[in-house]
C-alpha cells in the first residue's frame, strides 16, 4: 500500500467511474465528484490494486518512460492529496450546522402564481432578493388566491438567505442571486413534482422535441445566441438552470423571464420590437431588462441532442470542435453542474454524458453559430 | 432525494489578469493592492453591486497563487449587506516547488454606505472558512468585518481542510456616514504548501482546485455555501 | 449522429526543458505521453465565503 501519514479511507470506500480512458470518483459520504486524468486513473488503479509505493513509482518509470525523480514526485503529491480531500478519514458535513431556521416571513414581498394547473405562493422578506425574483417571475403572476398549492419563501437572518418550501427548510445562501436560483428550481420541481438527476448551469434551444445545451460562462455572448436562436425559430426552454429528468434525460423547461443587460438589448429588440418598451431596472450596477419570450416552446421536456460549450470571440473563425466525454466534464465543471449524489445517479449521468456528442463552438459571427446549431439539432 | 440548488461560478481562465465583470462600485485588494476596481464606491439606499474576479498574486519569494471569487454588496430597506467568497490556492514558483517561507495574503473587500440615518447598531457577521489541502504544517486561515475600522469580531483562525461555520456580532457605535465597510480574509501559508495540480495546458490558472462550481447536495440542517453570480 | 472523439492534449509540468504550458505533447516513452496526474474536484464547497449585515436594530419592519 501506499505510504500512510494520516488516518485515511482504504479506496475500497470510494465510488469509482471510468469515464473513457480516465476516471470519476466520489465519497459517499460527501457531495463532489473527483475527476481524474489517465495519469492519475493509472495511479489510482496501482494503489486500489495494493501496490506499494515503490512499485507504483517503478510502474510509473516503466509505462511512461519518465525519470525516476519525476515519478516519486508526481505519486508523492498525488497521494498527499488524495489523503487530505477523497479519502480524508474525517470528513463533516459542509459547514457546522447551526439551528435550523424557522421560516418567519414577516411580510414584505407576497404574490400569486400559477404554472401548468398549480397555484404557487412566493413570500420574500428581504426588498435585494424581492428585487431578483419578482420580475423573473411576473409572467406566471395571478390574481391572489385562497389556499395556494405550494408555497415557497425566503427570509434572511446574519447567517444568510433561508429558503422554505412550504415551511420546510431547504437551504441558505449567502448571496441573493443564489437564494433566487435555488428559489425557482424549486419552483419548478414542486409544481411538476419532478425527480431531477441533475441540474446543470446552461441554457437550452432546440427544435421540437430535442435541444442543445449551452453551458454558461459569463458573458460568452450566451444571451444574445440564445435571442438569434429564437429569432431563427429555435424553441427557447431555458436561459440558467437545466435540470435533467431521472431516467428520461430530458430537460425540465424553466418558465421565467430572462435577464437581458444593456449590451443585449439591440439583439433583443431586433426579435421582439415590443422589448424597447418593457421597464429597465437596475441590478447591481448594471441597466437590465427582463423578457419573457412570446412563443417559449411547444415541448416541455426535450431530450438532449448535444452539449455545446459556446464561446463568442471577436474576429474568431468559426469552429466546431468536437471534445470527448472527459474534457466535457472538466468543462462541465467549470459551468457548473450537481447530481444526485448516490451511486447509481452519477454512473448514470456518467454513462448518458459518454453517449452525448459535445463540442466546442468558437464564433464572431452569430448567424454561422446558429447554422451550427441547427444543424447540429437535424443530425 | 431532495433536489440540490445549482450554485455556480465560471470563471474565464485566463490567467495573469485582474477581470472585473461589472462596474463594480466595490473594491477588491490583495495585501492592499488594488486587484477590482480602484477604489470603493459608495452605495446609496437601494443600489446594490456584485462581481466575480480571479487573478494571480506573486509573492516577493516568487509564490504563485490563484485568487478567484465573487462578492455581492447592497444597502435595500435600511440594511447593509457585504458578501465575499474567495478561493485561494498556491500555484507554483520560479522553480515549481513547494513554498520555503511563509505567504500571509490578505484580501479586503471594501464598499462605503451613504447611510441613512443613524448607522450604530448591531452588525453581525457569518463565513464559512478551511483550507485547500496539501497545505505547509501551521497554515491557517480566518476572516473578520470592519465597519469604520470596528470589528465585528474575529472569526477564526481555522487550520482544517474541511469547511467550519463561525458567526460573530457585536454593537457598535461611533459610525459615521459614509459607512466603511470592509470583508476581510487571511490566508498564511506555511512552508511547505505544495502547488494545485493543473489539470490542462491553459496557461498558469490552476482550474483544479480554483474553479468555483459550487453544489452541495440539497439536505437539510446544514448551511451552504454559495457564489451565485448573475447570468 | 456518431460521436468523434479526440483525445485530449497532454502537457508537461515541472519540466525546466518546457517553454511553453501550451498544446505541448511530447513522447518520453516507448508506452505512452506523460501528463502529470491530477484530480479536480467537482461541485462541492472549495470556496471560502461570509457575508455581514447591520445595523439590525435599524431594520423597519412592516406590520
Amino acid at each position: 500500500m501506499f505510504p500512510s501519514r494520516l488516518a485515511v479511507l482504504s479506496p475500497s470506500q470510494i465510488w469509482q467511474f471510468p469515464v473513457s480512458e480516465c476516471s470519476v470518483l466520489a465519497r459517499p459520504d460527501f457531495p463532489g465528484l473527483y475527476i481524474l486524468n489517465r495519469t492519475a486513473t493509472r495511479a489510482w488503479r496501482l494503489l486500489t490494486a495494493g501496490k506499494s509505493f515503490d512499485a507504483g513509482v517503478r510502474d510509473f518509470v516503466q509505462h511512461y518512460g519518465i525519470p525516476k525523480a519525476r515519478a516519486l514526485g508526481d505519486l508523492q503529491r498525488t497521494w498527499d492529496h488524495w489523503e487530505q480531500t477523497v479519502l480524508a478519514s474525517s470528513t463533516e458535513d459542509v459547514g457546522t450546522p447551526v439551528e435550523v431556521p424557522v421560516s418567519n416571513t414577516r411580510g414584505g414581498f407576497v404574490a400569486d402564481y400559477a404554472l401548468e394547473g398549480k397555484s404557487v405562493r412566493i413570500m420574500v422578506d428581504d426588498p435585494g432578493l424581492e428585487l431578483d425574483i419578482a420580475p423573473r417571475v411576473a409572467p406566471l403572476l395571478v390574481e391572489s388566491v385562497a389556499q395556494p398549492d405550494i408555497t415557497l419563501s425566503a427570509c434572511f437572518s446574519e447567517t444568510g438567505y433561508h429558503v422554505f418550501v412550504n415551511s420546510t427548510w431547504i437551504g441558505t445562501e449567502h448571496e441573493p442571486n443564489a437564494a433566487r436560483l435555488l428559489l425557482l428550481q424549486e419552483f419548478v420541481r414542486s409544481v411538476r413534482n419532478s425527480d431531477w438527476i441533475a441540474i446543470l448551469h446552461a441554457a437550452a434551444c432546440g427544435l421540437k422535441n430535442r435541444c442543445i445545451l449551452f453551458p454558461a460562462a459569463s458573458q460568452s455572448g450566451k444571451t444574445t445566441l440564445s435571442v438569434a436562436l429564437m429569432r431563427a425559430g429555435l424553441d427557447f426552454y431555458t436561459d440558467d438552470s437545466a435540470p435533467i429528468e431521472r431516467g428520461a434525460f430530458t430537460v425540465s423547461a424553466m418558465p421565467f423571464s430572462l435577464m437581458v443587460r444593456q449590451g443585449s438589448w439591440p439583439a433583443v429588440t431586433d426579435y421582439f420590437p415590443g422589448f424597447r418598451n418593457l421597464p429597465v431596472y437596475s441590478r447591481y450596477g448594471q441597466d437590465v431588462k427582463f423578457f419573457s419570450p412570446p412563443v417559449r416552446h411547444r415541448c416541455e421536456t426535450p431530450d438532449v441532442a448535444s452539449i455545446v460549450f459556446s464561446r463568442w470571440q471577436p474576429d474568431a473563425a468559426t469552429s466546431l470542435t468536437p471534445l470527448d466525454s472527459f474534457e466535457g466534464l472538466l468543462r462541465l465543471k467549470d459551468s457548473g453542474f450537481w447530481i444526485a449524489h448516490d451511486r447509481a445517479s452519477i454512473q448514470s449521468f456518467l454513462d448518458w454524458l459518454q453517449r452525448l456528442p459535445i463540442y466546442e463552438l468558437i464564433y464572431s459571427d452569430v448567424v454561422e453559430a446558429v447554422v451550427i446549431a441547427q444543424r447540429l439539432l437535424v443530425e | 432525494m431532495y433536489l440540490s440548488r445549482l450554485k455556480s461560478i465560471t470563471v474565464l481562465p485566463v490567467a495573469l489578469l485582474a477581470l472585473s465583470q461589472f462596474c463594480a462600485a466595490a473594491e477588491v485588494t490583495a495585501n492592499a493592492a488594488a486587484e477590482v476596481g480602484t477604489s470603493p464606491g459608495t452605495l446609496n439606499g437601494g443600489d446594490s453591486t456584485s462581481g466575480t474576479f480571479s487573478f494571480i498574486y506573486t509573492f516577493a519569494d516568487t509564490d504563485m497563487y490563484s485568487v478567484s471569487g465573487s462578492y455581492s454588496t447592497s444597502y435595500i430597506g435600511g440594511t447593509t449587506k457585504i458578501a465575499f467568497t474567495t478561493d485561494v490556492g498556491y500555484i507554483g514558483n520560479s522553480t515549481h516547488t513547494v513554498t520555503s517561507s511563509t505567504d500571509v495574503l490578505t484580501l479586503d473587500l471594501l464598499q462605503d454606505y451613504n447611510f441613512t440615518g443613524n448607522p450604530n447598531g448591531l452588525y453581525s457577521s457569518h463565513s464559512i472558512l478551511f483550507l485547500p489541502p496539501v497545505t505547509g504544517a501551521g497554515s491557517f486561515t480566518e476572516a473578520q468585518v470592519f465597519y469604520d475600522s470596528q470589528s465585528t469580531g474575529l472569526m477564526g483562525p481555522y487550520s482544517g481542510t474541511t469547511p467550519q461555520s463561525f458567526s460573530t456580532s457585536a454593537t457598535l457605535n461611533g459610525l459615521t456616514t459614509p459607512l466603511d465597510a470592509n470583508f476581510q480574509f487571511v490566508y498564511s501559508f506555511a512552508p511547505g504548501t505544495a502547488p494545485i495540480p493543473e489539470p490542462t495546458e491553459a496557461g498558469l490558472w490552476g482550474l483544479g482546485l480554483v474553479a468555483l462550481g459550487l453544489f452541495a447536495e440539497h439536505r437539510r440542517k446544514r448551511i451552504h455555501r454559495n457564489t451565485g453570480r448573475e447570468n | 449522429m456518431e460521436k468523434e472523439t479526440r483525445t485530449p492534449p497532454s502537457y508537461l509540468t515541472d519540466d525546466d526543458e518546457v517553454d511553453s504550458r501550451r498544446d505541448i505533447v511530447r513522447k518520453l516513452g516507448k508506452y505512452a505521453t506523460y501528463a502529470a496526474p491530477f484530480t479536480v474536484l467537482a461541485f462541492s464547497a472549495k470556496a471560502d465565503t461570509g457575508s455581514s449585515t447591520g445595523p439590525s436594530a435599524r431594520r423597519a419592519r412592516k406590520h
